[in-house]
C-alpha cells in the first residue's frame, strides 16, 4: 500500500460547510407567552457572574491519498482541540481551565502502521467532505468531554455550536452564531427584527431531528436592524419550561457584555470575546501547521523507502 | 542550593552571549539576578552558562489589541501573563561558546555557583563593593585596583545624586579595612582632594546617623563599621592672617595649614602651575612663564622663614615677588634677560596682567613669613585630605598640580611601587580636559600611564567622562557610573554599560553604582552602604583623640606628668 501527501495547501480541503440537510422543523412558540402577545423581552438587571465557555477548533493538516492494488482512497490528517474558559466577572479574571488536543487520520483504509502523530480512525466515506464531517463529530465529542469535566461549578455554561449530544450538562446552553435557516413563521420573525440590543425573543420549543428550547438574542454593537448581531441559543428539552425561561433570562443578562467589537473580530459581535480568546489559544495548541505537514510527509516518505522495490 | 526560575525561550534567539528566559508561573526574576543553565555538548560534556539578568519584561499572551487589556482585566478574555528575562552571559564553563538549548531549565545561582558566574571564585583578594539587588555581596578584584593587573578608577555621575565622592571614600575604606590587601593596608596612603563643601574633612569622625542595621551591612561585608583611623586634614591658611591658621569652619582640631615658601616656589619652579589653565597653554606667554621660572630658580637666594633675596632685594610675600617680576619685565634694560629675546611687548604685557591677577588668588599659599613645611604631605597619617573648597579656581589648579607633582616625584624617586599611594580627585574634567594641554593634565596623564608601575593609583571622579582626556579614562581598569543625565549616557564612553543599564543609570538612586571591572563582561549594579564616617558637621560624632592632640602638642601633657613622678631631677616645688 502506498500513501501520497497532496502537495496542495491542506486548507483548500477544509470546507467548513458541512452537507446541509433540509430538515422539517416544528416550532411551538407558546412556551413563554401566547403567539399573539409575542414581543421582545428585556434582560433582567442582574445575571450570572461566573460563566463557563466551551469551544473547539479544528484544522486539516494534510490531505493524503491511500492506494493499494484494489484502488485509491482519500484521507485527511486533522488536528482538533477543545477547551473551556471560566470568566469570573466579579473577580475580574478569566482563565482557560481545561483544554485538550487530539489528532487523527480519517480514511476508509487502514495504513497499517503508525502514521506520524495521527492515529488511524476508520471512516467509511469516499468523499473528503464526509471525512471532514467525521472529524467535526470527533471534535464535538472532545468538546463534550471537556465540558463534562468542568461544567459542574458554573452558573451558566455556554457551549459554542448546537447543544446536540450535550444536553445533560447543568445550566448549559448552545450558542449558534449564524443562521442558515429561519425557524420562526412570518410575524414572529418580525419580533426578531424588532429586538433592541440586549433584548431576546420569548422562548420557543423547536423540534427538528432532535428537540430543544430556543430563543434569539440581539447583542450590542452591530446596530439593531434586521438580523445583525442576533444569535440563537438553545437549551435542553429535558428542562421544565420555567427552567428554560430562567436560562433565557440568564443569557440575556450575561452574554451581551461579552459581545466582541467589530474592529477586533470579523465575526463580531456574535463571536463572544472569551470564545475568540479561547480559539486563539486552542489554535496555538494545535501546533504549527507547516511543521505537522512536514512530519506527515516525512512519515510517508519513510514508508516509501521501507517498501520493497 | 539553586531554585528554578524558568526555561530558555525558543521564541527569541539564544546566543552564547545572551539569551531570554521564560519565567515560570511561581517564580520571578529581577534585574541583576544571577541565573545559570546547563547543556550537554557532544564530546565536551556539560557546559554551564551563567549570566546576569539585564532586562525583564512581562506581557499578555493572547491579546492582540491594546484595548484587550480591559477585557482581560474585566474577566472577559482569557490571556496569560508571561514574564521573560534577558540574561547577558558572564561565564561559560568550560569555554565552549554554544548557545543554551531552548527549553533548558534555568536556575537562580546561589552560593558557589553565583561566585563562579561573577568570577568571584577566581578573585584571590576581594574588595567588597556592596550588595547587589538580591542582597548578595559584590566584590572587586583587588588585582585591578592595586596595580597588579590594572589600576585606576574612573567614577562618573551627575553632581549631587551620583554620590561619587562617597563611593570613592567607601572604596578606600573597603580596601583598607576589608583585609583584601592584607598587611599592606597599614602602609597604604591616600591623598584626597576636597573640592566641594567640607564633606571630606570629617573622615575620622564617627557618623552619628548610622544604626545597627547599617553596622550589620558592614559586618556582612567583613569589616568593622567606623571612621578612618588616621587622617590629616590640610587647609589653606586663612586670608589676611600672618600666622598660618588653617581656613576651616567645621573642625578645629587635626587640621594643619598648607602653603609653600617663596624659596620653594622659586627653587621648585612652581610658577608654571600658576598658569595651569588649559586656556593659558594656548597663549604665547607660556614661553615667558618658563623663562621667568628659570630665572627665579637661578637667581633667588633663600633667606629666613622661606623668604628670598632676589637681586639684593628681600621678598617676603608673593605680591612682593610679583611686583619685582613686573618691574623687571617692564624695564627695557632687564626685559630681555627675564623674558627672553624676540618676545613681543604685547606677550609680556599679557603675562604681566595675568601674573598680577594671580596675586589675589595665590597670595595666601606662597609665603615668605612662615617656616618651611618640608613637603606638603609631611605627616605619617594614612589619609591626607587637602581642602580646596574655599580656594578660587586658579589656586585650586595650582595646589592640585603642585601636590600631585610632589607625590609623583617622590614615588618616582622611591623606585618601588609599594607602599601604594591612592589619589582621589574630583572634577577630573577640569584638571584633565579632553581638549588642550596643561601642566596638571601632563601629570595626570603620567599617573594614568605610569602610575600603575610606580604605585600611584588615581581614583578620578567627574560629572562627564566624555569631557575627560581619553587616555586617562581608557587607562582606568575599574569604571564606575552613578546617575547620569540622558544626553551623557548615550556617549561612547559608557559603551561598557548594557543597553538596559544605560536607561537605568538615568534613574539610579544615591548609593547605587554600576561597576565595570575587566574580568566581568557586564557591569554589576552595587548598593554601597551608608558611610560610617561623618560627611557633614551635623553627622559628626566625637573627634578621635589623636586629632585632638595634634592641635596643642604631639605629646599628651598628662603622659609627661605621670612619667615625671619618679624622676629625681624634678623641679623642686
Amino acid at each position: 500500500m502506498q500513501i501520497t501527501v497532496d502537495a496542495w495547501d491542506p486548507s483548500f480541503a477544509d470546507n467548513a460547510e458541512s452537507p446541509s440537510r433540509s430538515d422539517s422543523a416544528t416550532v411551538n412558540a407558546e412556551v413563554e407567552m401566547p403567539v399573539k402577545g409575542w414581543m421582545p423581552v428585556d434582560a433582567p438587571s442582574s445575571g450570572p457572574r461566573r460563566l463557563l465557555v466551551v469551544d473547539g477548533v479544528r484544522r486539516v493538516d494534510a490531505r493524503v491519498e491511500l492506494s493499494d492494488e484494489t484502488g485509491r482512497w482519500p484521507g485527511v490528517c486533522v488536528s482538533w482541540a477543545a477547551g473551556a474558559v471560566v470568566c469570573d466577572l466579579d473577580g475580574g479574571a478569566s482563565a482557560v481551565i481545561e483544554s485538550s488536543v487530539e489528532r487523527g487520520l480519517f480514511a476508509p483504509l487502514d495504513p497499517g502502521t503508525d502514521f506520524g502523530q495521527y492515529p488511524y480512525r476508520k471512516t467509511d466515506a469516499a468523499d473528503s467532505a464526509e471525512l471532514i464531517a467525521a472529524s467535526q463529530v470527533a471534535m464535538a465529542a472532545l468538546e463534550a468531554k471537556v465540558a463534562a469535566a468542568v461544567a459542574a461549578d458554573a452558573e451558566l455554561s455556554v457551549l459554542d455550536g448546537t447543544l446536540r449530544g450535550r444536553t445533560r450538562l447543568p445550566n448549559a446552553v448552545g450558542y449558534i452564531k449564524s443562521h442558515h435557516r429561519s425557524y420562526l413563521q412570518g410575524p414572529l420573525n418580525g419580533v426578531v427584527e424588532r429586538l433592541r440590543p440586549g433584548q431576546r425573543t420569548p422562548v420557543f420549543y423547536l423540534m427538528t431531528t432532535w428537540p430543544r428550547y430556543s430563543w434569539y438574542l440581539r447583542l450590542p454593537g452591530a446596530g439593531s436592524r434586521g438580523w445583525a448581531g442576533v444569535a440563537r441559543i438553545e437549551a435542553a428539552d429535558a428542562l421544565s419550561e420555567e427552567a428554560a425561561i430562567a436560562l433565557a433570562d440568564a443569557t440575556a443578562a450575561a452574554l451581551p457584555p461579552l459581545g466582541s467589537a467589530a474592529h477586533k473580530d470579523a465575526r463580531a459581535p456574535q463571536n463572544l470575546t472569551p470564545i475568540a480568546g479561547l480559539e486563539r489559544r486552542l489554535k496555538r495548541r494545535l501546533g504549527d501547521a507547516r511543521l505537522l505537514l512536514r512530519s506527515v510527509r516525512a512519515s510517508s516518505a519513510a514508508r516509501l523507502s521501507d517498501a520493497p522495490l | 542550593m539553586s531554585d528554578s526560575v524558568g526555561r530558555v525561550l525558543g521564541t527569541e534567539d539564544a546566543t552564547p552571549l545572551s539569551f531570554w528566559v521564560g519565567v515560570g508561573p511561581e517564580a520571578y526574576a529581577q534585574l541583576d539576578d544571577v541565573l545559570t543553565t546547563e547543556r550537554e555538548v557532544p564530546g565536551v560534556g556539560t557546559v554551564r552558562i551563567s549570566g546576569v539578568v539585564t532586562a525583564v519584561r512581562s506581557r499578555h499572551e493572547g491579546a492582540q489589541f491594546d484595548s484587550d487589556v480591559f477585557d482581560i482585566a474585566g474577566g472577559l478574555l482569557p490571556a496569560q501573563v508571561q514574564e521573560a528575562a534577558e540574561v547577558t552571559v558572564t561565564r561559560v564553563e568550560p569555554e565552549v561558546f554554544v548557545p543554551p538549548t531552548p527549553g533548558a531549565a534555568v536556575e537562580r545561582a546561589t552560593g558557589e555557583e553565583r561566585d563562579r558566574a561573577l568570577y568571584f571564585d577566581g578573585m584571590e583578594r576581594q574588595v567588597p563593593l556592596g550588595f547587589s539587588r538580591d542582597g548578595q555581596p559584590v566584590f572587586l578584584n583587588a588585582d585591578f585596583l592595586d596595580g597588579t593587573r590594572g589600576a585606576h578608577v574612573s567614577i562618573s555621575g551627575i553632581s549631587g545624586v551620583a554620590t561619587k565622592t562617597s563611593f570613592a571614600t567607601w572604596l578606600l575604606y573597603s580596601l583598607l579595612h576589608s583585609g583584601a590587601i592584607g598587611a599592606e593596608a597599614a602602609n597604604t596612603k591616600a591623598l584626597i582632594f576636597n573640592v566641594k563643601g567640607e564633606d571630606l574633612l570629617l573622615l575620622d569622625h564617627d557618623n552619628t546617623r548610622i544604626d545597627d542595621e547599617i553596622r550589620e551591612t558592614y559586618r556582612r561585608l567583613g569589616m568593622a563599621p567606623g571612621a578612618f583611623k588616621s587622617v590629616e586634614v590640610l587647609a589653606p591658611p586663612r586670608e589676611g592672617t600672618n600666622n598660618g591658621v588653617p581656613d576651616v569652619a567645621c573642625r578645629s582640631t587635626g587640621v594643619d595649614a598648607f602653603y609653600w615658601t617663596l624659596a620653594e616656589f622659586c627653587s621648585g619652579g612652581l610658577l608654571p602651575f600658576v598658569f595651569a589653565d588649559a586656556d593659558d597653554d594656548r597663549q604665547q606667554y607660556t614661553m615667558v612663564v618658563h623663562q621667568v621660572a628659570a630665572r627665579l630658580r637661578k637667581e633667588a637666594r633663600p633667606k629666613d622663614n622661606g623668604s628670598v633675596a632676589l637681586d639684593g632685594q628681600l621678598l617676603t610675600t608673593y605680591r612682593d615677588l610679583v611686583d619685582m617680576i613686573c618691574e623687571r619685565l617692564s624695564d627695557d634694560a632687564t626685559r630681555v634677560e627675564w623674558a627672553g629675546s624676540a618676545i613681543g611687548l604685547g606677550t609680556v604685557n599679557a603675562f604681566i596682567r595675568r601674573l598680577i591677577a594671580s596675586g589675589r588668588d595665590i597670595g595666601r599659599l606662597i609665603r615668605g613669613d612662615l617656616p618651611p613645611r618640608g613637603g606638603v604631605i609631611a605627616s605619617e597619617a594614612q589619609v591626607t585630605v587637602v581642602d580646596l573648597h574655599n580656594l578660587p579656581d586658579r589656586a585650586q589648579r595650582f595646589v592640585v598640580g603642585v601636590v600631585l607633582r610632589g607625590e609623583f616625584e617622590r614615588k618616582e624617586k622611591a623606585g618601588t611601587a609599594r607602599p601604594l599611594q591612592f589619589v582621589v580627585l574630583d572634577e577630573l574634567n577640569k584638571y584633565a580636559p579632553r581638549e588642550g594641554t596643561s601642566p596638571i593634565k601632563d601629570i595626570l596623564l603620567d599617573i594614568a600611564e605610569r602610575g600603575r608601575s610606580l604605585g600611584v593609583i588615581l581614583i578620578g571622579a567627574q560629572q562627564t567622562a566624555s569631557e575627560v582626556e581619553r587616555r586617562i579614562a581608557s587607562n582606568s581598569a575599574v569604571r564606575v557610573v552613578g546617575r547620569l543625565d540622558s544626553a551623557e549616557a548615550t556617549r561612547p564612553e559608557y559603551g561598557f554599560l548594557t543597553q538596559a543599564q544605560r536607561q537605568r543609570v538615568l534613574m539610579a538612586k544615591p548609593g547605587t553604582m554600576f561597576v565595570g571591572q575587566p574580568e566581568l563582561p557586564v557591569p554589576l549594579v552595587v548598593n554601597f552602604p551608608f558611610p560610617a564616617w561623618a560627611t557633614r558637621p551635623a553627622e559628626a560624632g566625637s573627634a578621635p583623640a589623636s586629632s585632638a592632640r595634634s592641635v596643642t602638642a604631639k605629646v599628651d601633657p598628662f603622659d609627661l606628668a605621670t612619667a615625671g613622678d619618679d624622676d629625681d631631677d624634678d623641679i623642686p616645688f
